[in-house]
């Protein structure tokens, strides 16, 4: 599966993107399993699913740890079908990580494979510490 | 691995998510050889020093020592075969497609032949696969459609660690779905 792939390329090139300790380990794991289940649901569910991401990103940066991880990575990969769906008004936390990986991972890897989404950050509320 | 596992377990309902993910950490546990603290709660969680996990699967993991994936073909192919009952198994046991299911499982247990049990000694991927497949398993009638399967399955309910945790789990089952 996708996932797994992900994981290998991550151990054979980047392995602190997996977690460098168990604790680091076992919350990027827990994401891992959120990205799995997110897959199997319905573009309805998807929206559900992600506002409550939404009410987790408000206080962090990145969804696991207090950086880039491959959570954040196949989070953004398996979101960017749904990117008409985040809005200011409903996601504006979603909204603001989703540009924050876009540019990190996306832009300045030059990975053609995702359209760039233009995003107005006007609005989007500073992350909450 | 662990010395020591708390759990908590409410009554459970056989076929049923939270009866599924009490036989996968109860038979972790005691395949890792650990003591079980198991008390009541609202959900299966395996409770931890600072927090308590819902996902089965993690919890398996954290009890086998396995978090870490160090890319060596055995993380690989666990990995693969964890993700395939993960993402497609389980979803279609709970959407009642229970064929499908048994097909996909089969064809796992082939492809990735090298992390199932050959021996009754039992791996992660023993632990969960027999937690997510075994109320299918148990009831199912046409055995020879899944040979392999059937022969792992059969192999596997052998072992102490199975039979001790069967034990455990069934007596949290609640008196309403016993007498169904």
């Amino acid at each position: 599966g996708a996932v797994t792939i992900a994981k290998y390329f991550a151990a054979k090139n980047q392995p602190e993107l997996l977690g460098s300790s168990k604790t680091e380990q076992v919350e990027v794991e827990e994401w891992l399993s959120w990205v799995i289940a997110l897959k199997a649901l319905e573009k309805k569910q998807v929206v559900a699913t992600l506002k409550k991401l939404d009410a987790h990103l408000s206080t962090r940066t990145f969804v696991a740890l207090n950086r880039l991880t491959i959570a954040d990575l196949l989070i953004f990969a398996n979101v960017h079908k749904f990117s008409k769906e985040i809005k200011v008004t409903t996601m504006p936390n979603v909204l603001r990580w989703f540009d924050l990986i876009q540019n990190v991972a996306v832009k300045n890897n030059n990975i053609k494979d995702f359209d760039l989404i233009e995003i107005n950050l006007k609005d989007v509320p500073e992350p909450v510490f | 691995m662990v010395t020591a596992v708390k759990i908590t377990l409410p009554k459970l309902t056989p076929s049923t998510k939270p009866f599924a993910n009490a036989v996968k950490i109860v038979l972790a546990a005691h395949v890792a050889g650990a003591k079980l603290n198991q008390t009541a709660g609202d959900s299966v969680e395996l409770v931890l020093a600072d927090k308590s996990l819902t996902d089965a699967n993690l919890a398996v993991k954290i009890i086998l020592d396995l978090v870490s994936f160090d890319a060596s073909n055995t993380s690989l192919l666990q990995s693969a075969a964890l993700e395939q009952e993960e993402a497609v198994i389980t979803p279609l046991i709970f959407k009642k497609k229970t064929t499908e299911a048994l097909q996909i499982a089969e064809q796992a247990v082939v492809k990735y032949s090298k992390v199932f049990s050959k021996d009754g000694k039992l791996g992660i991927v023993d632990v969960i696969y027999y937690g997510a497949l075994y109320d299918v398993l148990q009831a199912n009638a046409e055995k020879e459609k899944y040979s392999a399967l059937t022969a792992w399955f059969e192999r596997v309910s052998k072992a102490e660690a199975v039979e001790k945790a069967i034990e455990v789990v069934k007596g949290q089952i609640s008196n309403k779905a016993a007498k169904k």
